[in-house]
């Protein structure tokens, strides 16, 4: 984790409260469509075995079959592997002085994003649908003063508190403002 | 009609490797550079290299004892796809 947020710039005061990726059963679930597609070459054999026999005796016929199974296998190999890359480089980072969005959109897309506590004006969680409601995970809609985009944390576990952390920082956020003023007025 | 030599299939595997191999680097070296400290990602890094070590080590063992000199007759106008397994090298 700390490899992942050594990459932002942040303020010499400034500390990370908490550092979020996508809950793991929307990865699991990906791996699990990914091997099913692996497990199709299992079932190509079969279905092989059953109907065509010679195919896999055949001098030429074998070969190419292997050739084409397994440069199938690799392609779905590698699908993994880039889906988890995807996965495991989107994250929401939650400082003392901002959020920091990372979205890895493909393999040469990326893009990072940061977000001032103090622009923040409201706060919204939401669990939707049976899974993500036994596993409590969900979005955090974040929207910001002046701005129609929102900061969205995607299927994050517990969005409820994160929306209580994320208020509680913003309301900190504000006092330290509010104290550091007069001091400012006074200069 | 005319024939081609087995190894020929060898260029459009090699294609699919090659295409494999380069965006599989890439990605690990994406991990790498922006999160590879964590055991998570060390973890599934390691098993990606071993399923396709695996892989390419069971594909070359299945195919040791292949004859790729053997001439293929490719057949332009389809004769119908069970002729498949069927197919020999041509008689001298």
């Amino acid at each position: 984790m700390i490899g992942s947020i050594a990459h932002f710039h942040l303020q010499p005061d400034e500390k990370v409260i908490m550092s979020l990726r996508r809950h793991p059963i929307v990865f699991l679930a990906e791996a699990a469509v990914i091997a099913i597609l692996g497990l199709a070459t299992v079932l190509a054999y079969f279905l092989i075995v059953w109907y065509q026999p010679d195919w896999l005796t055949g001098p030429i016929s074998r070969p190419l079959l292997v050739l084409a199974g397994s440069a199938y296998l690799l392609l779905v190999w590698h699908f993994f592997i880039a889906r988890f890359v995807d996965f495991y480089l989107d994250m929401w980072v939650l400082t003392t002085e901002k959020i920091l969005n990372v979205e890895q959109h493909s393999l040469f897309s990326r893009t990072v994003s940061e977000l001032d506590l103090a622009m923040i004006q409201d706060v919204t969680s939401e669990v939707r649908g049976i899974l993500p409601t036994i596993l409590n995970y969900g979005y955090v809609h974040v929207q910001t003063a002046g701005e129609v985009k929102r900061f969205v944390f995607e299927q994050v576990p517990n969005p409820e508190a994160v929306r209580g952390k994320i208020l509680q920082l913003v309301e900190e956020e504000r006092r330290r403002t509010v104290a550091a003023k007069p001091a400012l007025d006074q200069k | 009609m005319f024939t081609l030599p087995l190894y020929f299939a060898l260029i459009p595997f090699v294609v699919v490797v090659g295409y494999v191999a380069l965006m599989s680097f890439l990605n690990i070296v994406h991990i790498i550079h922006y999160g590879a400290t964590t055991f998570v990602s060390f973890v599934v890094t390691f098993a990606f290299l071993v399923g396709a070590a695996g892989i390419c080590f069971v594909t070359y063992n299945r195919l040791l004892d292949t004859d790729w000199r053997q001439p293929v007759e490719l057949n332009l106008v389809p004769t119908g796809f069970s002729d498949f397994g069927k197919f020999n090298s041509p008689q001298p």
